[in-house]
């Protein structure tokens, strides 16, 4: 004989799962129309606990809460077995509307999906799209659980669904919270979904004694009452055991097998050591490296460094010391700040005795403020900070913070108007404002001089990633500038060099050549063209680039150019590029890298790559040149084509380059090595090898 | 002698007749008794109208008998079977009509005919559609889509379709309008006809139960306050009126006394022997006009059995 509930919950279901696959899947899809897979996918890992508990619920609500089951216990029915058909039931439904939910996303994939992606990692870092189902089902299964737990426990549907909605938001948030407090360290992603799955099988468990010990026909409520208090104990205090192992023995990934690479790399002058951070959106690792590439320092975990690379080395020969941030990977960074945890610490660590000195970091707490300088030998620190001025433009604030004290002083450089600022090299900040203007601010004698820019012209502040933020000043208060121009014979731009005291212009570059772009489109200004540059730290170099159509693509391509300013000579930089990411002189100016990353917009366009597909969802190409600056113009002496995204360079010395090279990923996580590129002996060598 | 003794010692002098028998039955909710004492003997065969107020302790008590509800103190057994130890057994020969349960509002009753296909080995098809047939019921529409009245044959029918040695109707009849009660009965008249099946049929509506019952079981309080078969109700039972009398009954009625009660002005007798020696005898000796003999009708003998008067009065529930 057939067990009755096999039959019934047959017949509940079948149109019911079907529903609710369809609803989903069409949902999801609606939802990437809308929104992109971006915002989607991690709306998912909200959506599914959500509706699994409500499945769950649902299905015991209609036996429980209106007495169904009653009429089922007239027949001679096993209990247990009701319960284990139930179930069954319920994770078929589960993972069909997971498996719906995986198609909707993934059948057609769109070039958000790396973005998506990405958001994700900072939830899960490990997450690709195998694990990333694992991942589902776990958080499908808490749901289930928490919904069959729930119903199990309550005798009216708003009750349940209130332990429910608790037991899924409030009791796990609460475990987390306290572990943060107690701990200060936040646990793993793979730590709480173990955790989540633990908690789990405990509700479960629990909902199964509820239910053999809860007669229909006879309501016991302290013996009710007394299990589910019981069992939710008994849950709460897994989630905290479970979390507390994890935070005792954390599963972090040891050296040799980080995740996600995030780059920050800085040279030291004279030195020729280099700092190279790796890691995952979870944890960072630290390395010094020698200009031959041999670690020389294992800095540990938690290292990240500013942005500007300038920062890290702090400019004292007697005490040469690297300045990092402790603790600060982008997630932790983030729960500190919306948990309102202690500030980020800045450490200074002495290269000769390993001595450490630890200050607050000013950029903790949602503030928009970047370090630039050291100040004064290396005994202050210079950041800027910008509020907006309620429709004025910019405030900027320059903060000069005493290593050793940690105490700030504050300078006010503009009470709004400003657009932008930056640090210069001898103690003044350099301020563009609005309406065509400059202001050179001197931090030492609080004299500020305003300058008025020629007609057209901008002041290029843009950030290259890996190159020391200044802005183009030359020696002498010589400012280079990109001027578009509109002609007669053309629509084009200039690139001017503007003497601030003198006012004398002299023209470096004049484009009026760019054919895609006409009169009228460039008066109405529909046809704007992206042009930028970048003037080497010495001064010596100045790279320029535009964007133009690509001569037989068709694809828009940006194109590079390299002034040489001793003799205002132009070299093309070839092939042209659809982008590029990073752009990094060598210490003494006679090389230059660029890396190129492709994203998956370009790889749609590019079908002559073969293993487009294979990669299309987990990564993209970064494209490596190095040129040689000689006195006849840049010559491309390496080229390196890294089929990972991830890849990050970084030069050691004249001829030596330190790479991070992304091993792929497996069972135990993700890999990175890092590597050194010996330019004149044209060899690669391991340095900081995966085991 | 325990209950529990006294049971199997039941069972060994009759031979196992009884197809349920309940001694000294007792269950509470918490500081509610609902049963106290109950004492049960249904024969084989029997259509028994199992009647009482609200309350009373119809459907605690045919709980019990399903094993839905484990007792406190006394004993049940249904066919020899102990509710609580052989549940799935009785209810595999038993059929339920419970009087506020129904299946899933979704359902088809196909689909409800279906489940119980799966689930009873003697599940009898063609009575069920013949059932369903003679009864106007729609295999196809959802019990949400059903009138009550309709439910109400979709779960006789269900309790009938397996072929149950007894049927435990709790109630079938009640919030039905005339026209559903009407076919209801005449439902299970046409089941009670066709097959013979021990039948506990528990209302409060008197006129159900003189329909179709051949016994009567009057619970009180949680107390069966009497039990006998309807022709002997309808041809010996007598209730005496003696206006003025204030003492105690005759001791020689005492022997056929099932309950007495005083009036103000009068007492009344319910005897069981209408036609006794002892009654005529005792009319003889007193005054005509102040003795009153006469057979009860269904509803002086229930208002008599539960307030011990003959006029209905204020229920406490």
């Amino acid at each position: 004989m057939i067990h009755p509930a096999i039959l019934t919950e047959y017949h509940r279901t079948k149109w019911q799962m079907l529903c609710l696959v369809l609803l989903l899947f069409l949902v999801l899809l609606g939802l990437r129309a809308l929104f992109g897979t971006g915002f989607t996918l991690p709306f998912v890992f909200v959506l599914i606990p959500i509706v699994c508990g409500s499945i769950s619920l649902d299905s015991f609500a209609d036996d429980f809460l209106k007495g169904h089951i009653r009429f089922l216990y007239a027949m001679p029915v096993s209990r247990f077995g009701v319960w284990v058909v139930k179930c069954l039931f319920g994770i078929v439904t589960m993972c069909l509307c997971s498996l719906s939910m995986y198609i909707a996303l993934f059948t057609f994939p769109d070039e958000d999906v790396l973005t998506a992606l990405n958001i994700l990692q900072l939830l899960f870092p490990d997450v690709n799209l195998p694990p990333l189902g694992v991942v589902w089902i776990t958080l499908a299964l808490y749901g289930y659980a928490v919904g069959f737990f729930s119903v199990m426990m309550c005798v009216s549907l708003g009750s349940a669904a209130f332990l429910q909605i608790n037991l899924l938001c409030t009791i796990p948030a609460s475990v987390f919270y306290l572990v943060y407090r107690l701990t200060g360290t936040i646990p793993s992603p793979s730590g709480v979904v173990l955790t989540l799955t633990i908690a789990a099988l405990s509700l479960m468990l629990g909902s199964l004694v509820l239910f053999a010990a809860r007669n229909p026909y006879l309501e016991r409520r302290l013996l009710r009452w007394g299990m589910g208090a019981g069992f939710i104990g008994v849950t709460t205090a897994v989630l905290c055991g479970a979390s507390a192992v994890e935070v005792a023995w954390p599963q972090a990934a040891p050296a040799g097998r980080l995740d996600q690479v995030i780059t920050a790399h800085a040279s030291l002058d004279g030195r020729s050591l280099a700092v190279v951070t790796r890691g995952t959106y979870m944890e960072t690792h630290g390395y010094i490296l020698t200009a031959d590439g041999t670690v020389e320092i294992d800095l540990g975990p938690g290292v990240s460094l500013l942005e500007d690379p300038a920062l890290t080395w702090r400019p004292t020969a007697r005490d040469p010391a690297v300045l990092y941030v402790e603790a600060a990977s982008p997630l932790r960074e983030a729960l500190h700040n919306a948990l309102g945890g202690p500030a980020s610490q800045l450490v200074v660590r002495s290269l000769y005795t390993g001595q450490t000195t630890r200050v607050p970091c000013l950029g903790h707490g949602g503030l928009d403020f970047q370090y630039r300088r050291w100040l004064d030998g290396g005994q202050r620190l210079l950041g800027l900070r910008k509020e907006d001025a309620s429709g004025r433009g910019w405030s900027m604030c320059a903060l000069m913070q005493d290593v050793a004290t940690g105490k700030v002083t504050e300078t006010l450089l503009a009470d709004g108007g400003a657009i932008a600022a930056e640090a210069l090299d001898d103690n003044r900040i350099f301020l563009v404002r609005i309406g065509n203007t400059v202001a050179i601010v001197d931090l030492h004698s609080g004299t500020t001089d305003e300058y008025n820019l020629p007609k057209g012209a901008r002041v290029s502040l843009s950030f290259v990633p890996g190159a020391r933020s200044r802005p183009p000043m030359l020696e002498g208060d010589s400012l280079v500038l990109v001027r578009r121009t509109i002609k007669k014979d053309g629509v084009g731009f200039d690139i001017i060099m503007y003497n601030l005291i003198t006012g004398a212009i002299e023209v470096l570059v004049d484009r009026r050549d760019l054919p895609q772009f006409t009169l009228e489109q460039a008066a109405e200004n529909k046809a704007p063209f992206h042009v930028g540059s970048y003037l080497s730290p010495s001064g010596r170099w100045l790279v320029y680039w535009v964007e133009e159509p690509h001569a037989t693509q068709g694809w828009m391509a940006t194109r590079m150019h390299l002034l040489r300013l001793s003799d205002r000579t132009t070299f093309d930089l070839e092939p042209p590029r659809t982008r590029w990411n990073e752009l990094v002189f060598s210490r003494e100016e006679s090389r230059l890298l660029i890396v190129q990353r492709e994203d998956m917009l370009f790889m749609a366009a590019l079908d002559e790559v073969p293993s487009r597909k294979q990669r299309y969802l987990s990564t993209a190409d970064a494209h490596l040149q190095v040129y040689d600056l000689g006195s006849d113009g840049p010559h491309e002496i390496f080229v390196s084509v890294a089929y990972d995204y991830d890849f990050a360079f970084q030069w050691l010395n004249e001829n030596k380059i330190v790479y991070l090279h992304p091993l792929g990923r497996d069972s135990q996580g993700h890999w990175s090595e890092i590597w050194t590129i010996d330019l004149a002996a044209g060899t690669q060598q391991c340095v900081e090898c995966a085991p | 002698m325990s209950s529990g003794l006294a049971i199997a010692a039941e069972i060994n002098t009759t031979g196992g007749k009884h197809a349920i028998l309940v001694r000294g039955l007792t269950r509470r909710f918490g500081k509610v008794q609902a049963l106290h004492g109950l004492d049960l003997t249904i024969s084989p065969g029997s259509i028994t109208g199992f009647v009482g107020n609200n309350g009373a302790g119809k459907t605690t008590a045919m709980h019990t008998l399903m094993g839905f509800l484990p007792p406190n103190e006394g004993t049940v057994s249904i066919f020899g079977l102990d509710p609580r130890r052989d549940a799935r057994e009785i209810r595999k020969r038993v059929g339920f009509f419970p009087e506020r349960d129904q299946p899933y509002d979704w359902i088809r009753l196909k689909n409800l005919f279906d489940v119980g296909a799966a689930t009873y080995a003697d599940w009898d098809r063609s009575l069920c559609e013949a059932l369903c047939r003679q009864f106007d019921l729609d295999l196809n529409r959802r019990i949400k889509q059903l009138s009550r009245g309709m439910v109400a044959k979709a779960k006789l029918i269900f309790a009938f379709a397996h072929h149950p040695e007894c049927l435990l109707l709790d109630e079938p009849t009640t919030g039905l309008d005339p026209s559903s009660r009407h076919d209801v009965l005449r439902m299970i008249q046409e089941l009670m006809r066709t097959r013979s099946v021990t039948t506990l049929f528990s209302s409060h509506n008197l006129d159900d139960v003189a329909g179709i019952a051949t016994d009567l079981i009057v619970i009180h309080e949680g107390k069966a306050v009497f039990s006998g078969d309807m022709h002997n109700i309808q041809s010996n039972l007598a209730l005496v009126e003696v206006a003025g009398w204030t003492g105690d009954v005759p001791h020689t009625l005492s022997p056929h006394l099932v309950k007495s009660a005083r009036q103000p002005h009068a007492s009344l007798w319910l005897l069981r022997d209408r036609g006794s020696q002892a009654l005529a005898e005792f009319r003889q000796m007193h005054d005509s006009k102040q003795v009153t003999v006469k057979a009860p009708s269904l509803v002086e003998l229930f208002l008599f059995l539960t307030s011990g008067a003959l006029e209905p009065q204020a229920q406490d529930d």
